[in-house]
Order: C-alpha cells, then structure tokens, then sequence
C-alpha cells in the first residue's frame, strides 16, 4: 500500500506531468461503510484462512511445528523453492528491465506482438502454460531436449509465469521519464551508459525491486506450471507447493500447514523488505 | 542453472516474430549495434519462452485434426468443466470489481507508475 506514494514523490521532480499530491481527506460516512466493507471483505477471503492455516500448524505445539518444517523433505523442497525463486527474481530485474527497454525506446515491426505475448503468461491458465512447457521441453519435446524432472525445468516454468512482473513494472516508469535529463547528461559528455547507470538507472530502480519481488512471490507460490514438467521428485525436484499438495494428499494436514505457514512468513517477509527497499530509493538515489 | 537458459535466448534471432530490420519510422539518431542487440534478446527470449511453446501446442492441436479436437472439447466432462470455469470466473470478477474498486486503476495518482500497490495485474493470478 504504501508503495505508490513513495514511488510517486520520488519521481515527481523528473518526470513530466508531475503534481499529483496524495493529500488525506477525512472520510464521509459513505466511505467509511465503504472501508468497513473492504476491510471485512479482506478478512474473510484472505486473513481468516491465512490465520487458520498458522493454527493448524502450531495445533501440535512448538516443536510439532519446527519437526514438520525441518524434515528431510519439506526442507528440501522449501530450499529449491527459495533459492528458484531468488534466481528466476535476478534473472527477470534483468531481462524484464532489458525488454521493458526495448519496447518503450526501439521501434520496430512486431513490436506489438511482443507486447502481446508478455500478457500471455498472465491470461494463461497456470496448467496450459505446463502443458505448453512439457510439449517443448518434455520428454516428446520436437526439439529433442528433455527436461522433464530436472530444475532447469521447474525454473523454466517458474520464468514463464513471472515473464511480465517486471516488465510491466518498470514499463510505465521508462515512459514517463524525461528525455531532456538525458540529453543534458550526454551533451555534458556522459556515455550511453553512463547515462542509463547515473540517471535512467536510479530513476527505475524501484520499479525493477517492486516487479522482481512480486515474481519472487509469484514464483514462491507457483504450482499449476510447474507441477507437470517438475515431475515432483522428492528430494530433487518437488517443490513446497507440490509438498504442501502430497502431504494434504496423505492426511498430513499439520505438516502441510507447517511449510503452508513457512511460504507465508517468507512472502510476509519480502514485502517488508520491497516496502524498505522502496522508502529508502524514495530518499536516496 | 539460470544461465544455462540465457544464452540460448540471446542467440535466437531467427523466431517467427522476427519480422527484419527495418525501423518504420525514422529514429532520432542512428541505431547502434547495441539497438540490434538488446532487441534481438528481447525477441528471442520471449519467443523461446512462450512463443514457441504455445507455437508448439497449437500445432499439435492442428495435426490431430479438428475432428478430434472437437471430439474432445465438445465430450460432456470438459464442456462442464468449461462452463464452471467461466461461471466461477464471471462471479469473481463481479464480486471483485464491486469489493476492489477502491484500489483499482481509477484512483491511481495520473502519473504515477504501476507498482505491487496499485498494479492491476494480480500475484497470482491462475495459480
């Protein structure tokens, strides 16, 4: 929530059209049953199951809890989880931000389906986009590789699904930039790059944590298009949702509940981290 | 593991969307190498990515014939499965419109960026 404002002041000096204020405004009644609402309609689709998941976690105590979490496999499958995660998040701050690029300053014929197909992995269902993954790069894959079961498949999916976070992000920040600071840095003999790095770069800095974050978080969660071409190998290529899965499968709804528990906390993390992240580009840069 | 994906992105220039070189207007300065290179990654890896394998899929679709395509979608179990996607989708849609307006587009900041508070785009979308 509180995103928006930050990344709004800190532009607003650079960018064209700026002046928006976000000045409070005392709520009237109709906007206070209108907040009641929201807040109500929030709680019970998102913080009532979200707080019954962390009690039938912790329903075995303490030490039922960190047993579940730390056995063999749920530790592992939460370490690939994580660490897919934080690679397919780098990976994509760097290409979603070199795409966003070249969409916003090339021009050329097919640019408008490229600007299509970012949008695909958005309006595609979870399970198609696997399907569509373990055709290719399956076992009957036409192009004659088979990554079924390995976790370069599982971070192909991962990197399928998270395609437009970034890219949609950093996007409308590059539009709205202003073309004349980077004259003003080239005509004072600044390079090409020098120019993205001192004055582009600051300027979309938060948009790139902002986008890489929600695909972190995406990819967290991530279960439809990965659980096709992943194979769900225990110890290799299982990851925490398909835990989570398995062991609701096999009446283990503690231990589901436990790594169910350990997602949350870690996405709760990240979006603390993104929100400091935010208000210290906000200050800085 | 991540970089065994990369360079095989940023070497395929020859997928379908890769329409020539030719600018359709004239650029403000002359296009440099690197123009061609940043756009041929960008190409390249989204149609590696999705392009092809959705490329892929529906080309399998074709070659089993229509005749079985529509045998297939049109067998009760996945015309009620279909139905009940976009009856539910329709519901959600309606009830989050009615309960996600106040956070929604309209009341962006007119300049400001689209970020994780305001994107209009959700987490998690069909997981």
């Amino acid at each position: 929530m509180t995103l928006a404002p930050a990344v709004a002041r800190r532009g607003a000096g650079f960018r064209r059209g700026a002046g928006q204020s976000d000045g409070r405004v005392p709520l009237r009644t109709a906007a206070g049953l209108g907040l009641g609402a929201a807040v109500l309609w929030l709680s019970l689709l998102v913080l009532l199951p979200l707080a019954a998941v962390v009690v039938k976690a912790t329903g075995n105590g303490w030490s039922g809890f960190w047993d579940a979490l730390t056995s063999r496999e749920a530790l592992s499958a939460l370490r690939l989880t994580v660490f897919s995660s934080i690679g397919v998040a780098a990976l994509n701050a760097i290409i979603g931000t070199l795409i966003a690029w070249v969409l916003v300053r090339d021009s050329f014929r097919g640019k408008r389906v490229v600007e299509v197909v970012i949008d695909i992995p958005f309006a595609l269902p979870t399970i198609v986009a696997g399907l569509v993954l373990l055709t290719l790069y399956g076992p009957h894959s036409p192009l004659g590789v088979n990554w079924y079961a390995t976790t370069r498949g599982v971070i192909l999916a991962l990197l399928f699904v998270t395609l437009p976070f970034v890219v949609r992000t950093v996007q409308p920040v590059l539009i709205g930039l202003d073309r004349d600071v980077e004259e003003a840095a080239a005509s004072l003999g600044a390079s090409r790059f020098t120019t993205f790095r001192r004055i582009i770069l600051p300027a979309i800095l938060p948009a790139i944590a902002g986008g890489a974050a929600l695909a972190f978080a995406r990819a967290m969660g991530e279960y439809g298009s990965v659980v096709l071409i992943s194979g769900g190998l225990q110890f290799k290529t299982e990851i925490s949702s398909m835990y989570v899965y398995s062991q609701i499968e096999n009446d283990e709804l503690a231990a589901a509940a436990a790594t169910a528990t350990a997602l949350l906390v870690i996405s709760l993390v990240v979006i603390g981290l993104l929100d400091i992240v935010q208000r210290w580009a906000a200050r800085h840069g | 593991m991540v970089s065994q994906i990369a360079p095989a992105a940023t070497t395929d220039r020859s997928t379908p969307i890769d329409l020539g070189e030719a600018p359709t207007q004239p650029p403000r300065r002359p296009r440099r190498t690197g123009t061609y290179v940043l756009r041929g990654i960008a190409i390249g890896y989204v149609g590696v990515l999705v392009l092809v394998p959705l490329g892929v899929v529906l080309w399998r679709t074709i070659q089993q014939g229509l005749g079985t395509f529509w045998d297939t979608v049109s067998d009760p179990t996945v015309v009620h499965a279909i139905v009940l996607t976009g009856v539910v989708a329709g519901i959600a849609v309606l009830l989050n419109v009615v309960f996600g307006i106040e956070h929604g587009p309209a009341k962006r900041p007119s300049g400001a960026p689209t970020t994780a508070a305001n994107n209009p785009l959700p987490l998690g979308s069909t997981s």
